[in-house]
């Protein structure tokens, strides 16, 4: 995928979301957007491009956040050097496969953010995001769901062709 | 030397992609950076695209709302709505008002409580981390927002601008949790501090000593101590006073006066001359 692309992307999803939240009370603020791109960067997107469009993705969240630390850009690459690592070990040709991945990136991204912040930060925690994690688990796979062909026809890659293709 | 840095080239831009936010991040303590030129370049971009978003789906929810009624109706009644909002507003000033002025008369210490400048502005849109509960407003530093100022709507207060570029503001609500406000009790006029708890949590009360007068149902204002708040804004009501056998402290539960997940139009407030320079809420 190109890095503009992808920054161009995140930056619509971002803008969007932060919209709905508005008119949802808060909970279209667990859809974890920005992973499910760097989960599909790592699946296809090559080393160097993919680095450099998490780093900007990840700055994009860090922005938007309204607190911008640098955590989450550091996130969003560890998220797509380990999903990088990953990528071989798992088959992700379907939608779904594509959302359980995506998710269990999420659930590395956001408890490890938990965790560093907690090491840092001096400001009281709260634990909420992690008792809301299975929601916003679910909510990211849904929107990796919805996101995965739009993602595909953005970058095809060099997917391999569908299993029943070949028969 | 330089074969060496071709042959690694690619783990070494991913290294420092990964090792330069975390050393800015570990640098500054987990603490939020003031906006750099392209933060500034992105918030830019990013809030007439918000602008945009949230015109169209208020366009929307309110064309669907106001289907079948009568246009003339339809803006009496929002005309009807701000000026009860504002009527609101006024009477809960009066009321703290004429409370302060009967304790300060007694007190023969008269101080004017002139009010610094204020700028309406629009929710245009939420932050998406759950980790850190704040709002953007379409109004900046060019529209004379600034960092530390309070925001507040008829109701009661949301929270502090924490971060400003020309044209937005982001703010940190009061139900984040490293939100901090000084409070008094309107009727007791009893002190504490009100902190955040979370997403669609009540607010706690803090400090507030076993000895004070605090019940349920009572309504707790800001203490204005803070140079930031004016006194007198509606924070929210005590709903569960928890009264132990033991310690010096009652810790309550707030329920919130601003219903933040429905924020439209806040006013931002300068801070009050006349009022106490110290640091603090939220």
């Amino acid at each position: 995928m190109r890095i503009a692309l992808a920054l161009v992307l995140a930056f619509a999803l971002l803008t969007l979301e932060s919209v709905l939240v508005q008119f949802t009370s808060h909970s279209v603020a667990r859809i974890d957007v920005t992973v499910v791109i760097v989960a599909f960067l790592a699946l296809r997107g090559m080393p160097m491009e993919g680095a450099v469009s998490s780093f900007g993705v990840g700055y994009l969240l860090d922005v938007m956040s309204g607190r911008p630390t640098g955590l989450y850009t550091f996130l969003a690459v560890l998220a797509f050097v380990v999903g990088k690592l990953c990528s071989s070990l798992v088959d992700v040709r379907s939608a779904r496969r594509f959302a359980l991945y995506a998710m269990a990136v999420d659930a590395g991204h956001a408890f490890l953010g938990f965790v560093v912040q907690a090491l840092v930060t001096r400001d009281p925690l709260s634990l909420e995001p992690l008792y809301m994690l299975p929601v916003q688990l679910v909510l990211t796979g849904a929107a990796a769901v919805a996101l995965f062909p739009v993602l595909l026809k953005l970058d095809p890659g060099d997917a391999r062709p569908h299993q029943d293709l070949l028969r | 030397m330089l074969s060496l840095l071709k042959r690694y080239r690619e783990l070494l831009v991913v290294g420092a992609l990964l090792v330069q936010p975390l050393a800015a991040y570990l640098w500054r303590g987990g603490r939020a950076r003031e906006p750099d030129l392209v933060d500034r370049w992105v918030l830019g971009v990013s809030t007439p695209v918000q602008q945009v978003f949230t015109s169209a789906i208020e366009g929307a929810i309110h064309a669907w709302s106001a289907y079948g009624e009568l246009r003339g109706v339809r803006l009496r009644v929002v005309e009807l709505e701000r000026d009860n909002a504002a009527l609101r507003e006024q009477l809960q000033e009066y009321t703290e008002v004429k409370a302060e002025n009967g304790r300060l008369r007694e007190a023969l210490h008269y101080a004017d409580t002139q009010r610094g400048p204020r700028v309406a502005a629009r929710v245009v849109g939420f932050n998406p981390v759950t980790q850190a509960l704040s709002v953007r407003l379409d109004r900046g530093e060019e529209d004379g927002v600034r960092k530390g100022m309070a925001v507040v709507t008829p109701d009661g207060v949301v929270g502090q601008v924490v971060r400003t570029s020309s044209h937005a503001a982001d703010v940190l609500l009061l139900a984040d949790p490293s939100s901090r406000l000084a409070v008094r009790n309107q009727r007791s006029r009893s002190r504490a501090t009100v902190t955040g708890a979370g997403d669609q949590k009540p607010l706690r009360l803090e400090y507030a000593l076993r000895s004070e007068d605090f019940q349920e149902g009572d309504v707790l204002v800001t203490a204005g101590t803070d140079g930031i708040f004016p006194p007198g804004l509606l924070i929210g009501t005590l709903n569960v006073v928890e009264r132990k056998g033991v310690g010096t402290l009652q810790p309550a539960e707030v329920k919130p006066a601003v219903e933040t997940a429905r924020l439209e139009e806040v006013l931002v407030l300068g801070a009050d001359p006349a009022a106490p320079q110290a640091e603090g809420a939220p």
